[in-house]
Parts: structure tokens; C-alpha cells; sequence
């Protein structure tokens, strides 16, 4: 190796994943040097760079070493750089947690949970990070959430990389009716969780919908309103295809849905004249004429699930055919579809469906994340034995 | 013009270029598998290929497996071509997809070579500018490091340590993350 002339060794670096590369700086002054020299970092990340942002798709392989399927949660915040991955299997009922940054691999040990396991004690985690300005992160939150069906008494479960403990508080939720309540897998950017329901008592058929708006890092609570259904919710419809979200990380609330057999997508806009901000329609498709125009991603469909043109037909009128995700965390006109329990990514733009995967996989099976151009360590947590990392879950982890 | 055109470019499909390793052997091959090399299609674009063309970087045993590798993906780069003027047809995918997977084996046996091969494989590589085989020969390189030690990289590369303990310490200590 020492024969090659830099340029040379800087492609065979190329295509080390980040936590190898990093292994090669304590065998030479000469490696080390090479990898932190300012211009092969810049080629290094400018080369892995379709992998700093956008949607991570779990691999079949991480499901082997855990038994069953470990839930991704998504981290938020712009510079967004771990994911936390609790596993629902391994040890017998209980539940562990890590923080794993998919882009380095690193992953470390949150400490068990100090509580009894009961059943639906976690519904949703978010994870929120503090950093010191400079692009490092110092300390980070985890909060969990119990399942909506146990509210309106809300356990709230945070642990604190700062103290390395996990505490317990109850909060007040407003009421929702949790029968209709959309999962909010595909978390926001900015530490903020939404889940979408009808009122309690208004009845299932009624057109008006809410959502309940929580920010872990605040932790704050708010109801707000989402756009009117075109039309009152007959029987058979699906009604839970939605989605809240941010649009590009922060900008602002977004809402996509199916219904009355058109994908539309709202923003939360400033409105001049009114003078408050309102719901405003910025998209909206005939999904019919998207499903014709995406030949693709509707043959793919029929295929997986053995329909034919008219089943498609009626699963349209439905508002079933495809099912919205949530948001490209930093490309404002991407959203991301399930077609065919597959994912596929939806141009705005174009009005155009790409399928990201040829298999089968679930809207849990992914999660945002945009990582800056350079490794973040995960924080030291505070007071705590370091635990064995998941190694096999560490080697599953490569994009 | 044009059929004077598709004329020429025929004529030129068909033309032989000699090339001529450091020890003085020469290889007849078609422009088309010379040109897979970025630095002879400019040699015969610049119209200096007359003679033959020196390459005194490269022995004839590795530029012998130079022109093997570039052979066979000329005859891949033509393919991709036929089939996307005149068929999409299943059947035609299907010929295309099994000669891909045919490729990815040459590709797996061509690269069954010694440690020094490999490294004078990846200096013709760049030398001769051929993108295709740089890649693969450098992606078997970064393979055979993941998931070593430093010793262990140290011993099957022939690296001599240079940095102090103290220096090493250091850089362990940084890197903690990636050991783990």
C-alpha cells in the first residue's frame, strides 16, 4: 500500500464506511494524515453524500441477530444524526434502548428501564439533541411515550444522557378519540410528535379532524385543527390515510391525505388578509390519473396484492390504494408513499412515484434522518456503566 | 454524408491499435476495448496512436489482464447499447440480466490474484485511466481492510508504524467510537 501514490490510496478510502476509515488513522502517521486532510473529507463525504439525508430503510438482515422486529424512531432536529432503536425482543419481555447513528454505525446502550415491563408502556420516542454550536452534540433526550389507548393520562418516560437516569411524570392530554388515531412513526424534524384524531364525542362521521401536537423538548401540549374532509367519512372508507408533518425539517406544519379519491397536501401558510395563518391546498392529484400515469409503481402493486384494473378502481375510491408515509426531511417536494407495503418516493413536481425498494416492508421499517457532512459522536451518558454494544446490529447498519 | 458517416465509424470499429508493454511486448486489440482506457482514446483522438502505443508504466503480464478485464466489458458496453436501441422485450431483459450476472462473475474470478497483482492491477488502473476497473480493484482493497485491527492492516500491508505511543494513544482515544 505504501507504493500507491496518495490519490490512489484516497480511492481505495473511498469506499471504506466511516467507522473503518476511521480505524485506519492509528496505522501510520501517513493514513492518519490522509484522512483528515481537509480535501479528501470533502471528496470522502462528497461521495457518500445520497446517504446524508432522506429516508434509511430497515435491512432484511437486522431482523436476525434481534429475533423479532426492532422499531426505528426517528431523531430529530436539522442536524439530525442518531436514530434510537429499541429492541422488542432479546432479553425475555424486556425492552432495551439504543441510540445509533446510522451513518458512523456508532450505537450505545441506554440503561434498562428501572420499571415492571407492561404492555403498551411505549407507543412513540422522540429524541431530542443539545450541541455545543460547533457541530457536536452534548447531551441528548429520549422521551417515551405510552400508547394512546391508556390516555387521556399520558406517562411521559425520559431519560437524560446528563443525569443517565430515566424519570416518570403523568401530564394531562387533551381528549382524542384514540380509536382514530394516526401513528406518528414518521417523526418530525424539530422533537415533535402529532397524533391525528376526530374529537371525542363529535362520532367518527363527522368531516372535521384534530391533532394533538407534543414537543418533547419543550414539552408542550396543543390541539390544533386540521382541513375539513371533503366529505363526511361513510362506512368503509379508510380514514387513516394521513399524515402530519414538517415540511423540510421545521419549515412549518404540512398535511398530505387520500381522500375523496385525490391526494392533497396542505400547508400551514401566513394568510395576509385574514391575518393568521390557515390551511392552504398547495397540491392536489386525481389519484385514478395517478395511478394510470405510474405505470410502475401500479402494475407493482396488482402484483403484490393479485388485483386487477378494477380493483384498483375500487380501492381509489376507497382512498387505499397508496398510502402516505410522511416527509423527505430536506427535499420539500418529496413524499414518501407505501404502494404495495413497499416504499416509493412521490415528486410533487413531476407527479411521479418511484419505488425505493423492490421488497416488502413496513412504514415502520423507516425513518428520516439528515446527517451533516462530517462523523458526530454520540454523547457520553453521564454516570453509567458502559454497556456491551450490539455488535451485529452495528455490521447490519451499512448503507 | 450520413451513410459516408456510418461508413467511417465502422471503418474505426474495426481498426487495431497496438499497444506495447515496459518489456517491449505488443498486444493487438480493437479500438473499441482500447478505448475503455480514457488515456489512449485521447492518444488516438490527438491522432498520435500511429506505431503503436507505449505504455512503459505496465509489464505485459498485468497489461495482458488489463486488456482481459477491458475485452470483455467492451463487448458488456456494446450490448447495453444494442439492447436499448432496439429491444425491451422480456426475453431480451432476460439475456441482458443473465450476461450481467455473468459479468459480476468474471469480475469475482478476474479479481482471484495475489496481493502485488492486485496493487499493479490498480497502478495500470489509473495510469491507463479506466474507471471501471479502478473502482473494482480499489473496492477489493478497502474489502480486505473492514473490520481489521490496525495490526492487523499494518501486517498484511507491510506498514511500519511510525507514530509514537503517545501519538497512537491519542488517536485511539479519538477514534474510541469506531473500535467498538
Amino acid at each position: 500500500m505504501d507504493l500507491l501514490c496518495d490519490y490512489v490510496v484516497e480511492e481505495i478510502l473511498l469506499w471504506l464506511p466511516l467507522k473503518y476509515l476511521h480505524r485506519l488513522r492509528a496505522v501510520s502517521r501517513r493514513y492518519n494524515a490522509l484522512i483528515l486532510n481537509p480535501g479528501f473529507a470533502t471528496r470522502y463525504w462528497r461521495s457518500h453524500g445520497p446517504h446524508l439525508s432522506g429516508v434509511f430503510l430497515q435491512s432484511e438482515r437486522l431482523l436476525r441477530p434481534w429475533g423479532s422486529r426492532p422499531t426505528f424512531l426517528a431523531a430529530p432536529g436539522r442536524r439530525t444524526s442518531s436514530v434510537l432503536a429499541p429492541d422488542l425482543g432479546g432479553r425475555e419481555r424486556q425492552t432495551q434502548f439504543y441510540l445509533c447513528n446510522p451513518v458512523t454505525w456508532q450505537c450505545v446502550a441506554l440503561p434498562e428501564l428501572p420499571w415492571p415491563h407492561e404492555q403498551h408502556q411505549w407507543h412513540s420516542g422522540l429524541l431530542t439533541l443539545a450541541g455545543d454550536g460547533y457541530g457536536n452534540i452534548t447531551s441528548f433526550q429520549v422521551v417515551l411515550v405510552n400508547h394512546p389507548s391508556r390516555w387521556p393520562r399520558k406517562h411521559l418516560k425520559v431519560f437524560s444522557s446528563e443525569t443517565g437516569e430515566w424519570r416518570q411524570h403523568e401530564s394531562q392530554l387533551p381528549s382524542l378519540d384514540v380509536q382514530q388515531v394516526h401513528y406518528p412513526r414518521f417523526l418530525a424534524q424539530s422533537g415533535t410528535a402529532y397524533w391525528i384524531g376526530t374529537g371525542t364525542g363529535i362520532g367518527l362521521f363527522h368531516r372535521d379532524e384534530r391533532a394533538i401536537v407534543y414537543n418533547s423538548f419543550y414539552d408542550t401540549i396543543n390541539v390544533i385543527l386540521l382541513p375539513a374532509r371533503n366529505r363526511a367519512i361513510k362506512d368503509g372508507d379508510i380514514v387513516h390515510n394521513r399524515c402530519l408533518g414538517e415540511r423540510c425539517g421545521g419549515g412549518g406544519l404540512r398535511y398530505a391525505r387520500f381522500d375523496d379519491s385525490a391526494f392533497e397536501v396542505w400547508d400551514l401558510l401566513w394568510d395576509v388578509q385574514a391575518g393568521r395563518t390557515c390551511w392552504m391546498l398547495v397540491h392536489r392529484v386525481d389519484v385514478l390519473e395517478l395511478a394510470k400515469k405510474n405505470e410502475e409503481a401500479t402494475s407493482f402493486f396488482m402484483r403484490e396484492w393479485g388485483v386487477n384494473h378494477e380493483g384498483v378502481t375500487n380501492l381509489v375510491k376507497r382512498n387505499d390504494l397508496f398510502h402516505v408515509l410522511g416527509f423527505h426531511p430536506t427535499e420539500d417536494g418529496i413524499v414518501y408513499f407505501d404502494v404495495g407495503r413497499s416504499v416509493a418516493a412521490y415528486s410533487m413536481a413531476r407527479r411521479e412515484i418511484t419505488l425505493q425498494s423492490p421488497r416488502q416492508c413496513y412504514s415502520s421499517d423507516l425513518f428520516p434522518y439528515v446527517h451533516p457532512p462530517y462523523p458526530v459522536l454520540i454523547p457520553e451518558i453521564k454516570n453509567n456503566p458502559k454497556l456491551a454494544p450490539p455488535s451485529e446490529l452495528l455490521e447490519s447498519l451499512l448503507i | 454524408m450520413a451513410s459516408a458517416g456510418s461508413g467511417d465509424e465502422k471503418a474505426a470499429a474495426a481498426a487495431m491499435i497496438t499497444l506495447i508493454s515496459s518489456d517491449n511486448e505488443k498486444f493487438e486489440v480493437t479500438e473499441a476495448t482500447a478505448t475503455l482506457s480514457q488515456t489512449i482514446r485521447h492518444m488516438i483522438e490527438d491522432g498520435c496512436t500511429d506505431g503503436g502505443v507505449p505504455l512503459p508504466n505496465v509489464t505485459s503480464k498485468i497489461l495482458a489482464r488489463v486488456i482481459e478485464y477491458c475485452k470483455k466489458h467492451a463487448t458488456a458496453a456494446a450490448g447495453e447499447e444494442g439492447s436499448s436501441s432496439s429491444f425491451s422485450d422480456a426475453a431480451f431483459l432476460e439475456v441482458d440480466r443473465a450476461f450481467l450476472e455473468e459479468l459480476e462473475e468474471f469480475d469475482d474470478a478476474f479479481l482471484e490474484v495475489d496481493r502485488a497483482t492486485l496493487f499493479d492491477l490498480i497502478l495500470a488502473a489509473n495510469y491507463l485511466d479506466i474507471k471501471g476497473l479502478l473502482n473494482l480493484t480499489c473496492q477489493k482493497v478497502a474489502d480486505s481492510v473492514k473490520g481489521k485491527t490496525p495490526e492487523q492492516i499494518r501486517e498484511m500491508y507491510n506498514i511500519v508504524n511510525d507514530l509514537t505511543p503517545e501519538e497512537e494513544a491519542e488517536i485511539r482515544r479519538e477514534t474510541q467510537w469506531a473500535f467498538e
